[in-house]
């Protein structure tokens, strides 16, 4: 683990306090929520209580639980939960980490969905869910890159075998287009 | 044989584990500390310990998945068989402890060896 | 008893050879999925429910079944042997169980949680063969006041009473509503909060919440902390897979207990089975304590028969509910409700005159499945077990392209891709930051019943809000979400007070 610092974790306003993201990620939603009963036409016709009502409680709903769990991590800063009780932790000793939270390894992951979604049209689905697999299989820590290719590869075409013959769900070809 | 102290981080927590301490002595008896607010992540309930252990103490928490403490702890004494728990209490009235509960009280109740019940200073607190 | 000719005849009907194949897959994915760490049976519904689109509705939903109870199996399976459950039905099932398995009584451990299950299972499919039809009777006239207040109830239920903090409950709801009323509104027509996309007029499919929230989010979170956290040891257990009949007899009771404590939290809707199993545990430790020799502690088979038992009997009601009233009471039974609807079903009390063959092959398949889960759990959870040697990142890998697939699979459009993303990271927050999963669920599920339910009873008054608790129905509901909310205080308090040691 190379990233790892054994630097003993700092302690400053915002320790505990990461949990405002949420605070801030519901006020999003509020916004968004304002801005499209502000905007959004309603049809003439349309009987009271009309397609505005609902989420205007919910707008309001939105800002004030914003408060509250700002409010919630301002006054109690809260450890990180390790686990909802579904997997055993068990960190290794003396390791300390800058953050609570893998970012490296989550953004590889998430990298790795994003390229299959992107990629899924243009290059089809054997390959881009293999590559999917792979890249997230390396980040989470896989030793052996290349069987994991071969692993990936008999994924992804069992799955279109199993699918698109016999289900019958189409999943694109991409560029394997004629060899199929 | 294994002095166990419920522990917990308030005036009557202290007192009960300096009781522990004295009556651990006295028996040439390990001092098992169960700190009540401490959940534990292993399966053996081990807890990290803090700056005041002693030599020789063993700190346990509750499963971190369990719902009572207090029932984790009389689990926990059974298991690793102890022959004496010291518990802090505070004075409450026994109506506020027939509708509010009271964890010394669960304690004394349920467990099935003796209880050692000491009141931190000024006991009226 | 007209209940029992139906059931005969759903019987007839989930016995062919195809059907029985059906609860058999299901049973085996949902034993497997309940095995894995970290995957319980609403993630393996979630992922199956895109690929069952090509199935008939009768073979959907004998599936379903049989995941469903076969997550349920499963779970406990690890609960004992790992001391890792795979859902928060089975943390109770880890005290007593992990403890056995540590006392070298292993098989035995799991033996009495396959039996419990079943035991509890059944109960419950009794249960429902007896009331659901009456249920569904009294249902018929619940006009939309009614379907409000039920609404309301399942809403602010979910969001209290298992949450930590009643803001991170509500907070949770309240996403899952906001993505409930995206696209074109229902009742007048006008496109809402669209922002003129027309991949949005549709609304944000359920398939791509439920996935992106429990699945994907779940792929995210593991991700986060793979590289930090070491899993739990697997300990080896050998010796007799079956109890012997002193320990049936010690742990009948309990089974029995357990499964009646259980069966009437499966119309409460609290969010699951968590709550049923602690009490069912808790219970069986208050007994416990009276007697000549207390087992609790030392690994005591009633302190794992009777929460296993209670788990399964909440899980089988719960069906009952869904079937009857239309009622989700866990995030697996909302994304059951989805799959209704995408074949054009309500559950509901309409469901049993209208679609009755498919109720009752259900209802008989329940049963079946409950056979089928027994047969391949008893002798052979020690081989189950054995799934969890799969490394965590070919795990991992493997669920994180199953999402994708179902995503496609059912819209084949890249922006489900893209928005699954960005939901899949919701859920990687909510883990993160420990808010409660299942009152999304139930939001995204229940949100337009609730709009649509309240609009029409509005529209209906002419304004009048009094219609709201106009009749005794409405009131009844309302009461019990008031004595939720005084449990929910009281227990708060407690905690706080209780602390004088």
């Amino acid at each position: 683990m190379s990233q790892a610092t054994v630097a003993p974790a700092p302690s400053h306003w915002g320790t505990g306090r990461s949990g405002l993201v949420l605070a801030g990620l519901i006020l999003a939603f509020a916004i968004y929520l304002t801005v499209g009963i502000i905007t959004m036409t309603v049809p003439d016709g349309a009987e009271p209580p009309g397609p505005k009502f609902f989420p205007i409680i919910l707008a309001v709903a939105c800002y004030a639980l914003a408060v509250m769990l700002t409010v919630h991590y301002v006054r109690r800063p809260e450890a990180p939960a390790d686990t909802d009780g579904v997997e055993t932790i068990e960190e290794p000793e003396g390791v300390r980490h800058k953050s609570f939270t893998d970012w490296r390894t989550l953004g590889l992951t998430m990298a790795g969905f994003l390229a299959f979604a992107l990629l899924l049209d243009p290059i089809g689905w054997i390959l881009a869910a293999a590559l999917m697999f792979w890249v997230i299989a390396w980040a989470m820590g896989s030793g052996s890159p290349l069987k994991d290719v071969a692993v990936a590869l008999v994924l992804s075409c069992a799955v279109q075998v199993a699918f698109s013959a016999g289900l019958g769900l189409h999943l694109p070809a991409g560029i394997l287009d004629g060899v199929l | 044989m294994t002095v166990m102290v419920a522990y917990s981080h308030t005036d009557e927590g202290m007192v009960a584990l300096e009781k522990a301490r004295d009556a651990a002595d006295r028996l040439q008896a390990p001092v098992v500390v169960f700190d009540l607010e401490s959940p534990s992540k292993s399966a053996d309930r081990r807890i990290a310990l803090p700056e005041d252990a002693q030599k020789g103490e063993r700190w346990l928490g509750p499963a971190h998945t369990a719902p009572a403490p207090v029932e984790d702890l009389l689990d926990t004494a059974r298991e690793i068989d102890v022959a004496l728990i010291v518990v802090g209490i505070r004075r409450r009235s026994p109506v506020g402890k027939l509708i509010l509960g009271s964890q010394a009280q669960s304690i004394i109740l349920g467990a099935d060896v003796p209880v050692l019940s000491v009141k931190a200073s000024g006991a009226d607190a | 008893m007209e209940s029992l000719n139906l059931l005969a005849g759903g019987l007839a009907d989930a016995l062919t050879p195809m059907n029985l194949l059906w609860v058999f897959i299901g049973a085996f994915l949902g034993t497997a999925v309940g095995v894995l760490p970290g995957l319980g049976s609403s993630m393996a519904v979630a992922l199956l429910l895109p690929v069952t689109f090509t199935l008939d509705p009768t073979a959907a939903f004998i599936m379903f079944a049989g995941v469903y109870f076969g997550g349920l199996f499963g779970d406990s399976t690890m609960a004992i042997l790992v001391n890792t459950p795979g859902g928060s039905t089975a943390i109770a099932s880890t005290f007593e169980g992990h403890r056995m398995t540590l006392t070298g009584r292993g098989p035995q451990a799991l033996a009495t949680a396959a039996i419990g299950a079943f035991v509890g299972g059944l109960l419950a499919s009794v249960i429902v063969v007896l009331f659901a039809p009456k249920l569904a009777d009294l249902a018929v006239n619940f006009g939309p006041p009614e379907y409000l207040a039920l609404s309301v109830l399942a809403f602010v239920a979910t969001a209290t009473v298992v949450s930590t903090s009643l803001a991170k409950g509500l907070a949770s709801l309240v996403f899952g509503l906001t993505f409930a009323v995206i696209g074109i509104d229902g009742i007048s027509g006008a496109q809402r909060f669209t922002f003129g996309a027309p991949q949005l007029f549709d609304g944000i499919s359920i398939i791509v919440i439920t996935v992106g929230v429990l699945a994907l989010g779940e792929v995210f979170h593991v991700a986060s902390r793979v590289r930090r956290t070491r899993p739990g040891r697997l300990h080896k257990i050998t010796g007799r897979p079956y109890l012997s009949r002193a320990e049936v007899r010690e742990a009948a009771p309990a089974w029995g207990r357990g499964a009646l404590i259980g069966a009437p939290f499966g119309v409460i809707p609290v969010g699951g089975a968590e709550i049923p199993t602690f009490l069912a545990y808790g219970g069986e430790r208050a007994l416990d304590r009276r007697r000549k020799h207390p087992q609790f502690g030392k690994g005591a088979i009633r302190g794992l028969a009777a929460p296993e038992a209670a788990g399964n009997a909440t899980a089988g009601t719960a069906i009952g509910a869904l079937l009857a009233m239309g009622l989700p009471t866990s995030a697996t039974a909302a994304i059951m409700l989805a799959a209704f609807r995408q074949y054009g079903l309500q559950p509901g009390p309409l469901l049993f005159t209208r679609s009755a063959d498919l109720v009752w092959t259900l209802i008989a398949s329940l049963f079946i499945g409950l056979v089928v889960l027994l047969v391949l759990n008893l002798p052979f959870a020690p081989l189950w077990a054995k799934l969890t040697k799969i490394p965590r990142h070919y795990l991992y890998a493997g669920i994180a392209v199953f999402c994708g697939l179902g995503v496609y699979a059912t819209s084949a459009a890249v922006t489900d891709l893209i928005l699954v993303l960005g939901i899949g990271f919701l859920g990687f927050l909510l883990r993160r930051y420990d808010f409660p999963l299942a009152p999304i669920m139930i939001g995204v599920v229940l949100g337009p019943l609730a709009e649509t339910s309240l609009r029409n009873a509005l529209l209906s008054s002419g304004g009048d809000y009094g219609v709201l608790v106009d009749s005794g129905i409405s009131v009844t509901i309302y009461a019990a979400l008031v004595l939720v909310l005084v449990f929910v205080a009281y227990r708060g308090l407690r905690a706080r007070a209780a602390r004088d040691v």
